[in-house]
């Protein structure tokens, strides 16, 4: 188990009736065992039909698609199933914890999801290729 | 995986149920199942697999060898070169 924080944004309507949005960084405990790969097979059939959750992140760091926000709902998926605990019930709640609109904070959350994966690569002693 | 059947002819079971039939199979601690990466558990069982495998061709190889009269018999490095050298064996 790895811990880390995760960038999330909390939206509200103050006394005044405007929109305040408060970015806040949340801790998150970080499972890379196979109840990770569980988690993908259970929440993303139809991606782990073709591949293992740590196979699909190897192949989209190594194609450069780590740092795109296009992929960033894929990404979200695959950084949905290391997360480890009872705060996320599920995807939906968890995808609504982001604000993927753009700006500086969509630039934080890619960067972050970026260390995670590295760090979730990194902690093994093999490579995923041939798995 | 060796027990494994064809994925075509298979039931439609997920792979980490695969995987954990596999560490049961194997006897894998459940401390080291949640503590283990997925890679590593993954490379563990695929080597477990193999060792199973190499015995197996060994022990048919043995039985082979037994029913056609062939005495065979697993030497040390030390007792083949001593075996070579004439002595011994």
């Amino acid at each position: 188990m790895i811990k880390t924080t995760l960038p999330v944004v909390e939206k509200s309507i103050n006394e005044k009736g405007e929109l305040v949005t408060v970015e806040k960084n949340i801790d998150v405990t970080i499972d890379t065992s196979i109840f990770a790969e569980e988690r993908w097979e259970r929440n993303f059939p139809f991606n782990a039909q073709k591949e293992t959750l740590f196979a699909y992140i190897e192949r989209i760091r190594n194609s450069g698609k780590l740092e795109d926000k296009a992929s960033v709902l894929s990404n979200l998926k695959a950084l949905y199933c290391f997360m480890e605990g009872d705060a996320i019930p599920d995807f939906k709640s968890f995808c609504q914890m982001f604000d993927l609109t753009g700006g500086g904070y969509l630039e934080r959350l890619i960067e972050k999801i970026k260390f995670i994966f590295n760090l979730v690569l990194s902690s093994s002693t093999v490579s995923a290729k041939n798995s | 995986m060796s027990s494994i059947p064809d994925e075509n002819t298979a039931l439609a079971m997920p792979r980490a149920i695969r995987l954990l039939q596999k560490c049961v199979e194997h006897k894998i601690q459940d401390c080291l199942i949640q503590r283990l990466h997925f890679n590593d558990l993954y490379v563990l069982l695929l080597s477990l697999d193999i060792a199973d495998i190499r015995q197996a061709i060994h022990n048919q190889k043995q039985i082979a060898n037994r029913k056609k009269g062939v005495k065979y018999r697993d030497i040390s490095g030390n007792d083949a070169v001593k075996f070579l050298k004439g002595g011994g064996g």
